[in-house]
């Protein structure tokens, strides 16, 4: 039973809420958050509109922060023909008649991009054709404006509002045939549009998964073994029941699947507080299983054997790379090194959860409901028919919310409980329960000819493997740049077993191996005493399209002359080569292309005589096609994702040892904070490709180009990070 | 135990453990949830609430130790005109992104233009650095405190 | 052999707070290791109870504690009472090997007999036996051969017994057969000489208990140091330190965090009234000026405008738990202001705790629920040595200031604190 919006209601009231809403109501013209009423008309599954011409649209997707909920609803009001002002947004729950409720890859915007318009676009036919039978007049006769139909041979014109109970009953037309509007004459999509959240978000209104407020909640912590999989051996849970506030204390006998359910020890208790204090006076006994080798250490020092032998299997090969070294003129080698990274969402991974009456219902603010919902049915024995997912705001997605672990947690406790509960995670469970970025070792070889263009390049990349197979997201393709760009090419790799699950994190793969090869084709550079710009532009050569060999993830092709496009803009922005730097300053470059997105950085960087690094400054230079459909959102995304690159180089990383996490909590992860955060300069190249998404392709290109400018600075070249971990005084 | 604390310029019960954290009192025994939890540790800056207008951690401090003190929470920054200036220049600016961390931001904010009204790029580093924002919005933080100090003056 | 003197008569009857409630032998064995603290040494976490293995620096080498259950081929189950009465009060072992004195049989030989008899039936019978090998000690072999030991023995061990102070009254005598035996405090607590012997052993002497410097832990003075010693604390107070960890003054860090998880957590109330007494009887090393508040650093950090070097560090890292005042939230968030570690002319706890931050704080199980994290990774040896040198000149304190040199090396020798409760079973 849903009680939530009545709550919202209510502490609105109880707070300073209502002061607020007179002073600081959004700007005019602004649309608003909300339900539609019950007079409301549903057009299809996304829009309902009032009789007084306000349009519900429903945001079908999982909010992150990357403002998804705001960008879908433009698309379709846009070809609704709505005025912003007029339109209220509605969250939806994993609802089947929406198609890919997932907040993931930089997808939203090349998946909805033409979909959405066509929802807005059908919608404004059928309104349409509602208005000309009742005129009496052929459709193509008429137009709109936003939020009426107009006949501009008699003049007469209707609302939406007056139009919505005939248009509903039209049937929808073909999606395919409509007609879209002409870019030009766009309205809402290309304007910089405030996020709708916003008062409700500086008012500290509940809306994240772990302010979800349900009668008679309890609320449970849920104490997993260190060691990732390993068995619960036994627990003085039953000493645990007696204390204060705890209502039951229950072991959990979990399977297999790192990303199900997995052995522990459930709590749960009056508030939260009190469960979490109960918690930590377990005393359990795990079979941690077999941890051997399972430390960084011992993991670097296997890279670094592996590296001595041939690659286990091959995942390109161009020309001939030996043949290719020995014409070199100059042939260098280094290794280069990240570590493992969680995501530190900053909202700890929770839910809630309410088994009742054979229904199952939860409130997760996840970034993949629908894989979620179907783990629970699985593991709890429930149909899936019987579960309901309501999808809260997400306090950072970052990758971590593509699986569901948590939900299925809550899920379990709440069926054992018989209440409604609330599984709240802390940040040590977060940091030590995730699925890691995987840590990566590359051993690259690289020639340059008399000339100072690369001929041939090769790379020995030292991964890990889960239960035999690639891990999740510690793969590496055949098209990793420059690859199809030079003749001689050798990329291979080899395994660690991992018994840590890992996955995706914010542009999974290229955030780790752009950092590894542009870091190594900076140092080509300088090698061949090459501008670092012009060593990059000759590497991508003439402006053409080099298409993707056929295989798994085969895309559109890597087109050079994009990539140019934005080297070349990042560079004039930056004032690249043109700028007197003082001592101990220096500008570094990086270029990256993931999740369709083209992107070329520049951070100026300052390292002093102790070593403290001071990122002075980035600039951002990205082509993601024709059309930036909210402007303001995308500064604050590309924004984010280099900031979000630069802290993770400066302070992230986590250690293995017996198996376990070592860092549990933001005093040994450190994330960017203000003091270390530098002004971001955001420029967009706009071509004439299809538009594509952005929460990721800004972040691969910071890292490298922080390294690179350090060693513009210094002298000292970023083999390994974070840097933190890094002596970079004057006497190192 | 029982205790009786001043929050949001309000007396409210609570009968909780005194090692509680404020934190957990305020979201989970008042509703007011818009104070939020991120490590427990002291380190990231999302419980900040106010204790006699000085900037705390919520999740450090024992309800034990609260006493007399008055609490203000986002729910009630509003009511000050600085605290409004900051929730003005944070819509105007389009600050947050995920948005979980900008209670505690702007908790620090209203701290530091109440005894800061016109901060340097310093001032806003040393006041502001205890808050993390995962989504890294300090860009638009820094211009929106900026922002909020200019509708201080005017 | 065990003599039952007339003196250790007497004492048993003064002992008899602990007997009386001991229910059987075993269960007094299992208070009296507690007292003992054996668990902290002869275990390792996530090891079987008393079944040794912990790596202890020395200044010759590191040495492994020993496997002391039952078993007879790995542990001391071959061991008769007169055996382990030997390696307990005088450090020499079954085969006749003298032990390193990092096992505090200098301080046990003031263990009465009946004692010793009740911690050997606990060993022997209520600690299963857990076939272990010992580690090897990797005590250079120069230093090795042990016979230099008994000659250290002759030099610096006390002999078995103890005899009670008629100056003073049953509590006291029970306190101090607590700190200066079983307790052994003065391992930690008292400076040790040349060749590394506790200078001290007894009440008598003022070097006793009055702090010292450990593996980079300054264990503080214990005496009536009115600043940097005891001399502020009612026995109510230390009472409660040794059973939760804090008090109103300060809270526990470092071993002894882990003293009060494994040993005095678990002690009854009138052995921690006895250790209290005796401990207020012990005089000031020297004449300190009190330590009185000063309002005016709080006043600064109030307007934000404190400008004094550190200050700002301090008002970014430190201030939003420790507080303006630097009066925290005590018991639970330790004050500065006052506090004998913030005081002490030592300053390696203080940078050791601010780098490595403290492990959670356990009293009979329960872990503490405020913990302070280690700032090691988020600040370089200057901002350390500035925010130290500022909590030592802030609000009233006086003690001299600390280098980014002094850090650096606390730095490199030290490692961070964990965050996760570790419990060290008994059985
Ligand atoms: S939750 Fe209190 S500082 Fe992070
Ligand atoms: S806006 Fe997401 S953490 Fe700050």
């Amino acid at each position: 039973m849903l009680r939530r919006r009545n709550f919202l209601k209510a502490s609105l009231a109880a707070g300073g809420g209502l002061l607020l809403t007179a002073t600081l109501r959004g700007p005019a013209g602004a649309a608003t958050l909300g339900t539609a009423g019950p007079d409301a008309v549903a057009l299809n599954a996304y829009v309902r509109i009032a009789p007084s011409g306000q349009v519900t649209i429903t945001a079908k997707n999982p909010e992150i922060g990357q403002g998804v909920k705001m960008m879908l609803p433009m698309l379709i009001a846009e070809e609704l023909d709505v005025a912003w002002a007029d339109v209220q947004i509605e969250q939806a729950d994993l609802d089947a008649r929406y198609p890919g409720q997932v907040a993931g890859g930089s997808t939203a915007t090349p998946l909805n991009w033409l979909p959405m318009r066509q929802v807005g676009a059908a919608g404004r036919q059928m309104l349409i054709a509602a208005a000309a039978a009742q005129w009496g007049v052929p459709a193509h006769d008429c137009a709109t404006e936003p939020g009426k139909v107009v006949h501009p041979a008699s003049g007469r014109s209707l609302t939406y509002g007056a139009l919505a109970s005939q248009a509903a009953a039209i049937p929808v037309p073909d999606l395919a045939k409509l007609p879209l509007k002409d870019p030009k004459s766009f309205r809402i999509i290309g304007q910089p549009t405030r996020n709708i959240d916003v008062p409700r978000i500086v008012t500290g209104q509940p809306m994240f998964g772990i302010d979800v407020s349900v009668p008679g909640m309890l609320y449970a912590v849920f104490q997993k073994c260190d060691v990732h999989g390993g068995k619960l051996v036994s627990s003085n849970v039953a000493a645990i029941r007696g204390l204060p506030g705890v209502r039951a204390a229950f072991e959990v006998k979990g399977g297999a699947d790192l990303r199900g359910l997995l052995d522990g020890v459930a709590v749960v208790a009056d508030s939260w507080w009190e469960a979490n204090r109960a918690r930590q006076q377990l005393d359990i006994i795990w079979d941690e299983g077999d941890i051997t080798g399972q430390s960084s250490e011992s993991f670097a020092a296997t890279a670094a054997r592996l590296a001595k032998g041939k690659p286990e299997s091959s995942i390109r090969r161009d020309g001939d790379v030996a043949a290719g070294f020995a014409k070199a003129a100059h042939v260098i080698e280094a290794a280069y090194h990240y570590p493992f990274l969680s995501h530190i969402n900053l909202e700890p991974q929770n839910c809630t959860a309410h088994y009742a009456d054979g229904r199952m219902e939860i409130w997760a603010p996840t970034q993949n409901p629908a894989p979620g919902s179907k783990l629970v049915a699985a593991t709890l024995g429930i149909p899936e028919s019987a579960i309901k997912v309501h999808m809260t705001r997400v306090g950072g997605g970052f990758g971590r919310r593509l699986s569901n672990d948590y939900m299925v947690e809550a899920a379990w406790i709440a069926k054992v409980v018989g209440a409604p509960v609330k599984l709240v995670w802390t940040r040590e469970d977060d940091m030590r329960h995730d699925f890691y970025r995987p840590a990566g070792y590359h051993f690259f070889k690289g020639g340059v000819d008399a000339n100072g263009r690369l001929i041939a390049l090769s790379d020995h990349f030292v991964t890990f493997s889960q239960d035999g197979a690639i891990a999740a997201s510690a793969d590496m393709g055949p098209t990793e740049f420059p690859a199809r760009m030079i003749d001689h090419l050798d990329y291979g790799v080899s395994m660690i077993p991992l018994r840590a699950p890992t996955g995706p994190l914010r542009a999974p793969r290229s955030n780790g191996l752009g950092f590894a090869f542009q870091s190594f084709l900076d140092e080509l550079a300088h090698t061949a005493g090459r501008d670092p710009v012009q060593f990059a532009l000759d590497i991508l050569g003439p402006p053409r399209l080099l298409p993707d060999p056929p295989g798994p993830r085969v895309g559109p092709g890597f087109h050079t002359g994009r990539m140019r496009g934005v080297i070349e803009l990042v560079a004039e922005k930056s004032g690249w080569g043109k700028t007197k730097l003082p001592k101990g300053t220096g500008m570094g470059l990086a270029y990256y292309f993931s999740h369709l997105g083209y992107f070329a950085e520049v951070v100026q960087a300052t390292v002093d005589a102790e070593g403290a690094i001071v990122v002075d400054k980035v600039w951002v230079a990205g082509d993601i096609g024709s059309q930036i459909i909210n402007p303001l959102n995308a500064e604050h995304q590309a924004q984010g994702a280099a900031l979000d690159g630069i802290g993770t180089a400066l302070g992230q990383g986590l250690h293995v040892r017996d198996g376990k996490i070592v860092q549990g909590n933001f005093d040994t992860v450190l994330p960017l904070r203000m003091r270390q955060s530098p002004p971001v300069e955001v420029h967009f190249r706009v071509t004439e490709f299809p538009p594509t998404g952005l929460g990721e392709p800004a972040l691969p290109p910071a890292l490298p180009a922080l390294a690179n400018a350090i060693f513009a600075a210094t002298g000292k070249r970023i083999r390994s990070l974070p840097l933190k971990d890094q002596d970079l005084s004057a006497t190192a | 135990m029982q205790y009786v604390i001043e929050v949001n310029g309000t007396a409210r019960r609570v009968d909780v453990d005194g090692e509680t954290p404020l934190l957990w009192v305020l979201r989970d025994k008042l509703d007011l949830k818009g104070t939020k939890f991120g490590c427990g540790a002291a380190q990231c800056g999302a419980c900040t609430v106010h204790m006699d207008g000085q900037p705390i951690r919520a999740c450090q401090t024992p309800i034990a130790s609260v006493g007399t003190a008055r609490i203000t929470t986002i729910e009630a920054i509003g009511q000050t005109p600085v605290g409004q200036h900051v929730q003005a220049a944070w819509i105007e600016l389009d600050v947050p992104q995920c948005g979980y961390c900008q209670a505690g931001q702007i908790m620090s904010a209203t701290a530091l233009l109440t005894h800061t009204p016109a901060p340097t790029d310093h001032d806003i580093n040393d006041a502001m650095s205890g808050n993390l924002c995962r989504c890294a919005t300090y860009t638009r933080i820094r211009a929106a405190i900026k922002r909020a100090a200019d509708l201080g003056r005017t | 052999m065990i003599r039952l003197s007339l003196v250790a008569t007497v004492l048993a009857s003064l002992l008899s707070v602990a007997a009386a409630r001991a229910e059987d032998a075993t269960a007094r064995g299992e208070y009296l290791a507690r007292a003992g603290d054996c668990v902290a040494c002869h275990s390792v976490p996530g090891g079987k109870a008393f079944a040794g293995g912990l790596k202890m620096a020395t200044p010759v080498g590191t040495i492994a504690t020993t496997n002391i259950t039952p078993d007879p081929e790995t542990g001391i189950g071959r061991y008769t009472l007169d055996d382990f009465d030997r390696a307990l009060r005088r450090g020499v072992a079954r085969d006749g090997h003298h032990l390193y004195p990092a096992m505090p049989y200098p301080s046990y030989a003031v263990m009465a007999d009946d004692d010793v008899r009740a911690l050997y039936d606990y060993f022997m019978h209520a600690v299963p036996p857990v076939r272990q090998a010992n580690l090897p000690s990797d005590i250079p072999s120069h230093l090795s051969p042990r016979w230099p030991l008994a000659v250290w023995n002759a030099l610096f061990a006390p002999s078995p017994g103890f005899t009670p102070n008629p100056g003073h009254d049953a509590r006291w005598n029970r306190g101090a057969y607590l700190v200066e035996g079983l307790g052994h405090c003065g391992a930690c607590h008292t400076p040790r000489g040349w060749a590394w012997q506790e200078k001290s052993f007894g009440a008598g002497d003022p070097a006793f208990l009055a702090g010292a410097n450990l593996d980079d832990w300054s264990a503080s003075n214990l005496r009536r140091n009115v600043a940097t010693g005891l001399g502020t604390w009612s026995e109510a107070d230390i009472i409660a330190f040794l059973k939760t960890g804090h008090n109103t003054h300060a809270s526990a860090y470092g071993s002894m965090s882990e003293v009060i998880a494994n040993s005095t957590s678990y002690l009854t109330d009138d052995d921690l009234a006895a250790i209290a007494a005796y401990l207020v009887s012990l005089p000031a090393t020297q004449a300190e000026t009190p330590w009185r508040y000063d309002p005016a650093t709080a006043t600064a950090l109030q307007s934000g405008h404190a400008d004094a070097p550190g200050a700002r560090l301090y008002a970014g890292s430190c201030q939003a738990c420790h507080r303006e005042t630097g009066a925290a939230a005590p018991p639970y968030v330790p004050p500065l202001a006052g506090n004998p570690t913030v005081l002490d002319a030592d300053p390696a706890s203080l940078i050791n705790v601010v780098l490595n931050g403290t492990a959670p704080l356990v009293a009979k199980g329960r872990p503490d629920a405020y913990r302070m994290p280690q700032f090691r990774a988020q600040l370089t040896n200057r901002q350390v040595a500035e925010i130290v040198t500022f909590m030592r000149a802030s609000w009233g304190n006086q003690a001299p200031a600390v280098t980014a040199d002094e850090v650096a090396a606390i730095r490199k020798r030290t490692e961070p604190s964990t965050d996760r409760i570790v419990p060290l079973r008994m059985r």
